[in-house]
């Protein structure tokens, strides 16, 4: 991790995350703004499926932007320990279950599908299960988000030893170095091929989260594929069948 | 008028060719840079409309290489970004590369814009 040197570098961290922040927000808010300005445009000669697709972009949109701000809020709770940190087992299928459902929207948006490759099934982690779900569901959106063709994402679950590694693939643009930085708790306002300009403050916040889980998040890419894996303490293993 | 539209937000895309069918423009989308230079080296646009900050390949990339082509040195662009207003490009930029307008998502909603030019 990089080294705060001064007061100046302080200023500077800050004003990139500042930056960030508001880049990140600015997108789904725009997208609000125009999809309601649409709808009351077009009140009389919409029709009603028109209305609903609207009212749904919206929602969805909002609840882009409040998980954004809820991300940073949670982190801002570790930091300053007011969240909740205890760790339990946690069900790990249950949990990508659980965020892929979430996702069905964006994976439509996208044309984009899921694949699974879980084993053991029945695999639980030592973890925070809101913590778990939020670093799963970033991972989860950025690999939809920038997969490129009709290739679908693999989420690969695979017990090493006492661990249990939960990898995202895709077949997106490379992780720039200021992404791989963000995962480390470092932000930079850099070009960054994969996340359109700035670095990426999901992976930053991804990187926190998973970090207070006592867990790691690494990326490996190797023949155009990205792997990003989070590696927790597993439990124990329970028989779903 | 054949447009291309190059934006990798797939709902800004879907509105932005939403108001040009109902204008009866013909659209292609491109989700990206190097979609949309593939989209040019097919076919044959009007005008492009163009996001700035995308993966792969950003607009900067995408001006430069299409305004290194004789076919496309003229083809008019327009700038549709979240950051237009904080950006990114310099007014001798914007005039090096024959940017016609830029437009920022925040202010302008996707038939605004293609009211405004077309």
């Amino acid at each position: 991790m990089q080294r705060v040197k001064n007061n100046s570098d302080k200023a500077d961290i800050l004003d990139d995350f500042l930056f960030t922040i508001a880049h990140d927000l600015k997108a789904p808010l725009s997208l609000i703004r125009s999809v309601s300005l649409d709808l009351g445009d077009s009140l009389g000669t919409a029709t009603i499926a028109e209305v609903k697709e609207g009212f749904t972009d919206i929602a969805q949109s909002g609840d882009d932007a409040l998980s954004l701000v809820q991300d940073l809020l949670t982190v801002y709770g570790l930091k300053n320990s007011t969240a909740q940190t205890e760790l339990f087992p946690v069900s790990v299928t249950q949990e990508i279950n659980k965020v892929s459902s979430e996702l069905e929207n964006m994976m439509q948006l996208h044309g984009r599908k899921v694949k699974f490759k879980i084993r053991p099934r029945g695999a639980m982690v030592l973890a925070n299960q809101w913590l778990l779900r939020r670093s799963v569901s970033n991972l989860l959106q950025n690999s939809i988000k920038y997969s490129k063709g009709k290739k679908p994402v693999l989420i690969e679950v695979m017990q090493t030893g006492k661990s249990l590694e939960l990898s995202f693939i895709d077949n997106g643009p490379i992780v720039s170095q200021a992404d791989i930085d963000a995962m480390d708790g470092t932000l930079n306002r850099t070009t960054s091929k994969r996340n359109a300009g700035v670095s990426g403050l999901g992976l930053y916040l991804t990187g926190k989260m998973v970090a207070a889980m006592q867990g790691t998040i690494s990326y490996k890419t190797a023949d155009d594929i990205n792997r990003f894996t989070i590696t927790l303490p597993i439990v124990h293993q329970l028989s779903l069948f | 008028m054949k447009y291309l539209v190059v934006d990798d937000h797939p709902k800004f895309a879907k509105m932005l060719r939403a108001a040009l069918l109902a204008k009866s423009h013909k659209v292609v989308i491109a989700n990206d840079g190097l979609d949309g230079l593939d989209a040019l080296d097919k076919t044959r646009f009007d005008v492009v409309i163009l996001d700035v900050y995308m993966p792969g390949h950003n607009a900067v990339e995408f001006l430069n290489e299409i305004r290194s082509y004789p076919d496309t040195v003229d083809l008019p662009v327009y700038l549709y970004s979240t950051h237009a207003q904080s950006v990114v490009l310099t007014d001798e930029q914007l005039q090096q590369y024959c940017v016609r307008g830029i437009y920022d998502k925040s202010k302008t909603t996707p038939r605004q814009l293609i009211d405004l030019i077309t």
